[in-house]
């Protein structure tokens, strides 16, 4: 049996009066002690109708309501931590219809003390259907299931707010989330969880069905625009981040409508306004004649120019663009690669890597060399079961390479032996 | 003219294989650790395959697959082996009509599967006969379900239905799974947007011309990688490479969500074909994606004779334009008319000057002129088969 202790689940809320009340009756039905489990509700610029349904409701736990004015998610979750009594918070959206095990998984995922857990929330959206929630749930079903696969290296952006939890002193020693930010501030939690060494672990019985009933394409585009907004924040934040950032990235992926953009919302604005509402009917059009290529491509532009909008909305003009980036966006500071060698085993490997924990590693057979782990930032330190992943990934040719001449060697040294089996042979 | 089947482990050749004596050539299955990794057509000399000889050209065969397999067993790797996933349990589906031969050898193959808690399920279709059931009645594990109206999707929306499991595998009756083959199929079910996995099909026997015409230009398989299909890698209007309705399974819960099988197409109505290639379009334009998994290996009897494989290539052009026309008609989608074009200019075409200019390793002639007849028929045949399910319903 688990260690069972008091848990304190935190939900901001605002305005879904009928998804809260949906949660709240799927917690009262959880297999875990009535009398350790506590929920706070952060109503946050709500209206009565909040305030009534919380009121109405006789739930088996310790229910408790905070209201606050509109001041959005971060410190929402910041109030309701304050006045938790558990040793374990989850944190949970207001639009999650949880299953009965949820409360019990997530404590029994916390096998070590310094940890995070993030549940998986299969996505079903009830009233929208169409082309932009095909491609979200997409996202959002291919993003847990890497999440899933073995070997996965957890990155900041795998925090999702939604569906985790922490030890209440793991919070609080962080100073709980960033409360100058409005959106991303998931994202920046999951930056200092990562560098303080916290463990990120996914589990998938702390499912959760995530009823979407709110996002549409169009709402995706303000979206977009808090994104682009938010991040201009966020790197102030994480300057060591900001390369990662779409708006200061230098890849070139996307580069030419990338400059585009740029032209569009810093130079011409009166142009790029006409441009987007231009675009969204060539959008419109190309979904109602099921021209589904295009409309991907389009609609990410669209998308990509309200982001960019969000940029112009904290960096008005291209010179303080420039001077941010120029500010904020360092040189990469080398880091010193582990050798592992792969000779002596993968076994051998993983705990050597295990123990080390790296950020980078240069791969070896032999005297062979296989590849380089290269470092990512924001990413967890290396774990041993890291390199069986990117051994299939990314070098599985490197090391059939190395693994047909190692075995090549050991047969011409037996010299009257033929070669037995055809392994490594081709 | 005729061509032995044989199936090796690459890990355990044997140094040459005997085979009847009227077998001029050998088409060979090359596995590694179970798993299908290539074919190779080799000759046979005195009723014998020489495979050492022969050693430097398999592995060439085999080379762009295997050293990916070799190197997952040795990082004992598997991608699709995620945290906390069980095997869902299966159906297993054979609609049939008025084959009881074939499928008695099907029952027999399904029968050796290993034990993963799956429910067989046998839809005859319209019988004339009573063969088939009795044939059922000597499994006791095999549920029989009669369904009466002809269409070979009408069966299979029958199977969807009865299926009491959340995977529904579908096997041709004229095939014969490889004992590996559900749980190949299972395994790809871990991810929550695969709503389909296709197989790989290879030929049962190579007995007569018209089977080896088949597997020569128009085989089952798809080659021997695993491939993730999406609307982001594939257009959904060209579903031909995903694979076929002999060989895949699908999520039961998926025709809620897209709808159940065009019972105007396919086998059974004046379609012929087609049913399983137009539902891969709608699973794909909902965003789910489908696998093709080379291990998910099963054996189908080609038709035998060069009038049924004449028939059956009329059947393919006839179903192909028909789903088309059903694209066109309820969908909306523009983009069949591409498609029908690009088919027409890049394959048949050429393959048609080919032919009449008696090229070498050009497909007979009269094959693709079949098929370009049931091309012209399809849409016509489309219409007519709408036609009849209305009159039938409203006979009803």
């Amino acid at each position: 049996m688990y260690n069972e202790q008091e848990v304190s689940i935190i939900i901001p809320t605002h305005n879904r009066p009928e998804s809260l009340g949906r949660l709240l009756n799927g917690l009262a039905v959880q297999d875990y002690p009535m009398h350790l489990l506590e929920v706070i509700v952060v109503a946050d610029g709500c209206n009565n109708q909040t305030k009534d349904i919380v009121a109405a409701l006789d739930v088996p736990y310790k229910l408790q309501l905070i209201e606050l004015t509109n001041q959005g998610p971060s410190v929402a979750r910041n109030r309701g931590v304050a006045v938790a009594q558990g040793t374990l918070l989850i944190f949970l959206d207001d639009d999650l219809e949880p299953c009965p095990g949820l409360v019990q998984a997530h404590v029994l995922a916390h096998t070590i003390p310094n940890r995070v857990v993030i549940g998986y929330l299969p996505y079903k959206s009830t009233k929208l259907t169409g082309k932009y929630i095909t491609r979200l749930r997409s996202w959002w079903e291919s993003k847990f299931y890497t999440m899933r696969q073995p070997g996965y290296r957890f990155m900041y952006t795998d925090l999702l707010s939604g569906n985790f939890s922490l030890p209440a002193t793991v919070f609080k020693q962080l100073n709980g989330f960033e409360e100058t930010l409005r959106c991303r501030e998931d994202y920046e939690f999951g930056v200092r969880l990562i560098k303080a060494g916290v463990d990120f672990y996914f589990s998938t019985d702390a499912w959760a069905v995530h009823r979407d009933e709110a996002t549409d394409f169009s709402r995706s585009l303000t979206r977009k625009r808090q994104e682009g907004n938010a991040d201009v924040q966020f790197g102030r934040l994480h300057p060591d981040l900001v390369r990662n950032l779409y708006f200061a990235s230098y890849s070139k992926r996307h580069a030419r409508v990338r400059r585009l953009l740029f032209t569009l919302v810093f130079r011409v604005p009166a142009i790029g306004n006409l441009f987007a509402f231009i675009l969204a009917a060539w959008v419109d059009l190309l979904l109602k004649i099921n021209s589904r290529k295009r409309w991907h491509k389009y609609s990410r532009i669209l998308q990509y120019y309200w982001y960019m909008k969000g940029v112009s909305d904290q960096l008005p003009n291209l010179v303080q663009l420039r001077n941010y980036i120029r500010e904020y966006r360092k040189p990469l500071i080398p880091v010193p690669a582990v050798d592992i060698n792969l000779d002596q085993g993968m076994q051998n490997a993983e705990a050597q890597v295990d123990q080390l924990r790296p950020a980078t590693v240069n791969l070896r057979y032999g005297d062979q060399f296989i590849g380089i782990i290269a470092p990512q930032h924001g990413a967890e330190p290396l774990r041993g079961m890291h390199l069986r992943a990117e051994l299939a990934h990314r070098y599985s040719w490197q090391l059939s390479q190395a693994l047909a001449l190692d075995k090549l060697t050991a047969d011409s040294s037996k010299l009257n032996s033929q070669p037995q089996n055809i392994l490594y042979a081709n | 003219m005729a061509t032995a089947v044989l199936d090796l482990e690459l890990e355990n050749l044997p140094p040459n294989v005997s085979v009847s004596g009227h077998y001029t050539k050998a088409f060979v299955l090359l596995r590694y650790k179970g798993r299908p990794e290539g074919k190779i057509i080799l000759d046979v000399r005195n009723g014998i395959v020489e495979i050492t000889e022969n050693l430097s050209k398999i592995l060439n065969t085999v080379s762009h697959t295997l050293w990916q397999s070799q190197v997952h067993a040795y990082l004992n790797w598997d991608e699709k082996a995620v945290a906390g996933y069980t095997l869902p349990g299966a159906t297993i589906a054979v609609c049939t009509r008025d084959r009881p031969d074939d499928l008695e050898r099907c029952l027999e193959a399904l029968m050796r599967l290993p034990d993963l808690g799956q429910e067989f399920l046998i839809i005859d279709n319209c019988p004339s006969t009573d063969a088939t059931q009795k044939l059922v009645a000597a499994y006791p594990r095999v549920r029989y379900v009669r369904e009466d109206r002809p269409g070979l999707n009408v069966a299979r929306n029958r199977a969807m239905r009865e299926a009491s499991n959340e995977i529904v595998a579908f096997t041709d009756d004229d095939a014969t799974p490889d004992a590996g083959w559900l749980k190949a199929i299972l395994l790809n079910f871990s991810y929550p947007l695969v709503q389909c996995v296709t197989g790989l099909t290879m030929p049962l026997e190579l007995e007569t011309e018209a089977q080896e015409t088949f597997e020569k230009f128009t085989p089952f398989g798809r080659g021997f990688r695993r491939i993730l299909h999406s609307e982001n890698t594939l257009n959904p209007l060209a579903t031909g490479r995903i694979g076929a309705g002999a060989n895949m399974a699908l999520r039961k819960s998926i025709c809620h969500e897209v709808g159940f099988f065009d019972e105007a197409l396919d086998a059974g109505t004046p379609t012929h074909s087609g049913g399983d290639h137009e539902i891969f379009t709608r699973i794909l334009v909902a965003g789910y994606t489908i696998i093709y998994e080379p291990a998910a290996l099963s054996w189908h009897r080609h038709r035998r004779s060069m009038q049924e494989l004449e028939s059956t290539l009329y059947g393919y052009g006839v179903g192909v334009y028909a789903l088309l026309t059903r694209h066109l008609l309820i969908n909306k989608e523009w983009g069949v008319f591409k498609i029908a074009f690009n088919w027409f200019w890049y394959s048949q075409l050429k393959s048609l000057v080919k032919a009449l200019l008696k090229r070498p390793g050009a497909i007979p002639a009269p094959l693709i002129l079949a098929e370009l007849k049931g091309c012209l028929a399809g849409p016509g045949l489309y219409f007519k088969s709408r036609k009849k399910l209305k009159a039938r319903a409203a006979h009803v």
